[in-house]
């Protein structure tokens, strides 16, 4: 299967499962981006600017993470002598079928794996301080780049499919697909903030991006064991 | 949503089992999961707890408009109570009733005509006129014939909602629009996303060779996601659709539902039968597009709707009723009755017409006139609802029922207006009807020959056809535009209050102004007495007084606060002319020398400026009254611009004093008939109007009622008469003549932006079609085509709107 065909689906994952996103970020990059110095407000335009730069050192993380977690996967696919990606993939496809039954609700599992990023996120959460108030655009981007680390079950199963990408570089570029897939979501947040979220805590809104996900995940598999 | 199981940080549910919680603002709040706990941990460490704060004051799920719903559901006829429809329904002179109805479902301009005509066949209904910017149907019935509910029902059973319009009404169901369609846009977008992933395999799998079973597979989950793209983001086509053809009257719906139809139907099949080609993705481009295209559309709409006499209506909800002990008590401003007291503190608005009894404060009246700088009121002034008081508290009393208020008014008007349509309207839309038609038919066209020369490409082809050249563009090329214009007008201070006016204002060739009350402040002030027989100043002064007692006639007023005379009965008002009474058995008359002298010479005019009347016994003059009256300040600077800009001004005077001719030298018009009898000035603008001319009259609109309706175009200048007796098709509201020469010049240009829409649209029209049946348009951009060709009609016609003093982001 083309490398290209992995960049759609890893935006579409992206988009269907930062619905999860919206309730949990949504309002706190907002938050964190608007007035954080009382009496004194942005216009809409600045605003959006800087939720545009806040997702971009968010989704610099991801590629960054990427690339690390693609690099790993391809030492390890050296290792393994033959079938080396295809299970990687089917790994993959199976954290996504995790993640469809995380979204909607049904099997927290991965909730096991934010545990072990929570452990990550105590060293990186102190380091956001010193760039509060966000009052310029480079503090925004690097808040981002730390934000980006948040344990976050979502971004967990995205890397492990950078994991049998095959290289740091195309790990990155699946990370960076992804996080564009993000975007929508969190950008429109400021704007639609209060429809949006309706939307997206609605139990069939989650039901159906979940068995989307899990769809990708099964034919994934398939597609793997008939190769 | 349980409200104990979900997580303070997201709002998702908590899973069974799951302990995860932080303390926030003093107390231990559930989360749902480690991530959530993470950040709101982080949130709390950075010091910025208040994020929760802030954001429980829009708590989702407890959104106002959710509680205030009505139960509108409860039983039709209801709506017959008299009692209830008190508050809607305005009774008119003839004896007939009129009501202003919000109607959900309207999509297009077939809607509207189908409305009408529905409505308009029953028995004992007047007039009906459906908006089809606002959605606003204003409908007059005959309440011995028919009644509202049996009108309602009959909306309700070709498929529309209807319910009494009030503005809070109108801004719920706005958001409620708005929810849904983002609802449907959010579906149809996912599905298009995923839709278009597989297409993307299935057409890479075509290339690079796929097996047979996974491009079934494929081909299920497509159809799979489809389906709810189709039945749920779709179904405002269908059932669109499905109205219009069971009503017989073709809507823009048809070609787009036969469209999707085709696509979504013929590709399931294809499924079943493992057929050689699918189109589930144009299924899902389509619905995705044209709803982004329609949700924009709608959102264009609603904000042009937003006039500030709407929006000074939704903020003038509650007042502070005082009661005998001077205790405030909040009760909503649409049931207080006239005598009731209310405090208006700083900065609130004023919740209905009325009269200060203590307090000096500044009012501003900018929502009425378009005037920025407030105006400082005293006791005994008059209010007006929905104005804002600024600096001090005031204490009033009120004194019309809201639902008879100026706002009421002027919003009643302005709906009369927006309701009606003129008859560019009613081209367009048959145009846009008979276009719908010429679409099917082509598409029919369009498959039988590319059935013949290249049947793979045939189905597509006429896909493109159906979805590309629907003329949404043509028929919303002149709504918009007007509906825009007079939304920006009333914010100049300016309420067009018929639907011709705009149109009318257009053409006008030549203006006729009134000079009293006009031209002119219309207060007058007695500037000179002379006494001519042996009476002393004061005792002609009280005589005069006595007499013009009973006249509301503006010189009459220059009078009213003087001392009166006794033992004058029997006034009588001589139009034109003057008053007459008695006094004993003298006659006594003021007014034209003519009228006060009859049977002699009237003794010459002791000056030259200003004017003069005369008062008489039996015949003989006693005195002279000099009356003066002012111009209005920015009237000279307005005929320069008028007639700078090529416009014929005229001037027409009841009076004969010569004052009007001091005026037109002072104006430089060289137009001028003084001493003209209402009569008189209908025919003066009957000769202008044999000779070609298209006359716009100003007048104060009462007086001159008559006159103003032979004109063209009429324009009442309101000052602070009762606006409901205005017979015009338009009304300055406020004290200045200056708004009028940008009326003209906004009217002239939302005539150049209708120009440009139509052009647009027919080009657009007349291009995609040829491309679309040559096959150089795919169904997915032929969908976005059609989108951005209406989307661009809205935001032309937004145009008109753009220099408003809207406040505000996009929220």
């Amino acid at each position: 299967m083309a490398f290209s065909h992995d960049l759609i689906a890893a935006f579409a994952v992206g988009f269907m499962g930062s619905l999860h996103c919206i309730g949990m970020c949504g309002g706190i990059s907002s938050a964190l981006t608007t007035a954080i110095v009382p009496g004194q407000s942005r216009t809409f335009k600045q605003q959006f600017g800087y939720q545009l730069l806040f997702s971009v050192g968010r989704i610099s993380a991801y590629s960054t993470a990427g690339a690390a977690i693609g690099l790993a996967g391809a030492t390890l696919y050296d290792q393994i002598p033959s079938h080396g990606p295809s299970y990687l993939r089917m790994l993959a496809g199976i954290m996504m079928i995790l993640l469809g039954l995380y979204i909607s609700g049904w099997w927290k599992i991965l909730n096991q794996l934010e545990r072990i990023g929570v452990r990550v996120w105590k060293h990186i959460a102190p380091i956001t301080r010193t760039f509060i108030p966000v009052d310029r655009p480079h503090k925004a981007v690097a808040l981002g780049f730390l934000w980006g680390w948040l344990p976050c079950g979502l971004v967990y199963s995205a890397l492990t499919w950078s994991l049998g990408s095959g290289g740091a570089e195309r790990g990155a570029l699946l990370m960076l697909y992804f996080g564009l897939g993000t975007l929508p979501a969190m950008l429109s947040v400021g704007t639609f903030s209060q429809i949006l979220t309706d939307f997206a805590r609605n139990a069939g809104t989650r039901m159906f991006a979940a068995l989307m996900l899990m769809g990708f995940g099964v034919w994934t598999i398939v597609s793997q064991m008939s190769h | 949503m349980t409200d104990a199981a979900t997580c303070y940080h997201c709002g998702l549910p908590i899973a069974q089992g799951d302990h995860y919680s932080v303390t926030i603002l003093q107390q231990p709040r559930a989360m749902c999961c480690p991530g959530c706990q993470s950040v709101a941990q982080t949130i709390v460490d950075i010091g910025m707890e208040s994020y929760y704060q802030h954001r429980q004051q829009c708590d989702p799920g407890n959104s106002p408009a959710t509680e205030l719903v009505p139960g509108f559901l409860e039983g039709l006829n209801s709506w017959d109570d008299q009692a209830l429809q008190q508050s809607f329904v305005h009774e008119l002179p003839q004896g007939s009733k009129e009501i202003t109805l919000l109607i959900s479902g309207i999509t297009c301009a077939a809607c509207v005509w189908l409305i009408e005509k529905q409505v308009n066949h029953l028995a004992g209904v007047v007039r009906c006129n459906v908006n089809m910017g606002s959605h606003l149907a204003v409908v007059q019935w005959n309440p011995e014939q028919t009644t509202l509910s049996a009108i309602i029902k009959a909306i309700a059973r070709i498929g529309y909602k209807a319910e009494p319009y009030t503005p809070l009404q109108q801004e719920q169901n706005i958001k409620q629009e708005n929810k849904q369609a983002l609802m449907r846009i959010g579906v149809a977008g996912l599905g298009a996303m995923q839709v278009m992933t597989y297409a993307v395999s299935l057409y890479m799998g075509a290339f690079e060779g796929i097996e047979p079973a996974h491009e079934q597979f494929l081909r299920w989950v497509s159809a799979l996601v489809t389906t709810p793209v189709f039945f749920y983001s779709g179904m405002p086509f269908l059932s669109g659709a499905l109205r219009s053809l069971r009503n017989a009257h073709l809507s823009m719906d048809v070609p787009v539902a036969v469209a999707l139809c085709f696509a979504y139907f013929s590709s399931v099949w294809a499924t079943l039968s493992q057929g050689p080609e699918v189109y589930f993705d144009s299924v899902c481009m389509f619905v995705f597009f044209l709803l982004v295209g329609r949700y924009l559309e709608m959102r264009a709409r609603h904000r042009s709707q937003s006039t500030s006499i709407r929006l000074s209506h939704s903020q003038m909800q509650t007042a502070r009723l005082l009661d005998q002990e001077q205790h405030t008590r909040l009760i909503p401003a649409d049931q207080l009755k006239p005598g009731d007291i209310v405090l208006v503190k700083a900065g609130e608005v004023i919740p209905g017409d009325g009269r200060i009894l203590a307090g000096d404060s500044a009012v501003n009246e900018a929502m009425l006139t378009g005037e920025q700088l407030p105006l400082s009121k005293t006791r005994d002034d008059g209010v007006t609802g929905g104005t804002l008081n600024v600096e001090q508290p005031l204490t009033i009393e009120i004194s019309t029922h809201p639902k008879d208020s100026t706002l009421s008014t002027l919003r009643r008007l302005l709906e009369r207006a927006e309701a009606e349509k003129p008859p560019t309207f009613v081209l367009a839309d048959t145009i846009a009807s008979r276009f719908v038609f010429a679409v099917l038919l082509t598409s029919v066209c369009v498959y039988t020959y590319w059935w013949f020369n290249a049947p793979q490409d045939a189905f597509w082809i006429m896909l493109s056809v159906l979805v590309v050249t629907c003329p949404c563009a043509l028929s919303l090329a002149t709504p918009t535009a007007i509906t825009a214009a007079t939304a920006r007008l009333s914010q100049m201070g300016f309420l067009a209050t018929r639907a011709h006016t705009i149109e009318g204002m257009r053409r006008v060739t030549d203006v006729v102004f009134d000079k009293t009350g006009t031209l002119t402040m219309g207060e007058f002030v007695l500037a000179q007495t002379i006494p001519l027989a042996n009476l002393n100043a004061e005792q002609v002064c009280a005589m005069a007084s006595a007499l013009e007692s009973v006249s509301e006639h503006p010189i009459a007023r220059a009078f009213h606060g003087l001392p009166a005379a006794a033992g004058i009965a029997h006034q009588r008002i001589v139009a034109n002319q003057g008053l007459e009474g008695k006094q004993g058995n003298h006659t006594m008359r003021i007014g034209k020398p003519q009228f006060a002298v009859p049977d002699q010479i009237p003794p010459p005019c002791p000056g030259q400026s200003g004017q003069w009347i005369l008062l008489s016994r039996d015949g003989e003059a006693l005195a002279w009254f000099r009356i003066e009256d002012q111009l209005r300040p920015d009237a000279e600077r307005l005929l320069q611009r008028l007639q700078n800009n090529g416009l014929r001004c005229h001037i027409l005077s009841g009076d004969s004093s010569g004052h009007a001719e001091a005026v037109a030298r002072q104006l430089q018009v060289s137009s001028v008939v003084s001493n003209a009898a209402p009569q008189a000035k209908l025919d003066f603008i009957r000769r202008l109007q044999q000779s070609g001319a298209c006359v716009l009259m100003l007048g104060d609109g009462l007086n001159d009622a008559p006159v103003l309706a032979g004109a063209d175009v009429s324009i009442a200048v309101a000052g602070s008469t009762d606006l409901a007796k205005l017979a015009a098709d338009g009304i300055l509201l406020g004290n200045s003549l200056w708004p009028l020469t940008d009326v003209l010049q906004l009217v002239n240009k939302t005539y150049r932006i209708i120009r440009q829409n139509l052009g647009w649209a027919i080009l657009y029209n007349l291009t995609a079609l040829p491309l679309a049946a040559a096959g150089y348009i795919p169904p997915w951009a032929s969908a976005l085509g059609m989108s951005a060709s209406s989307l661009l009609v809205v935001v032309n016609a937004l145009r008109l709107n753009s220099n408003t003093r809207q406040q505000g982001g996009p929220h």
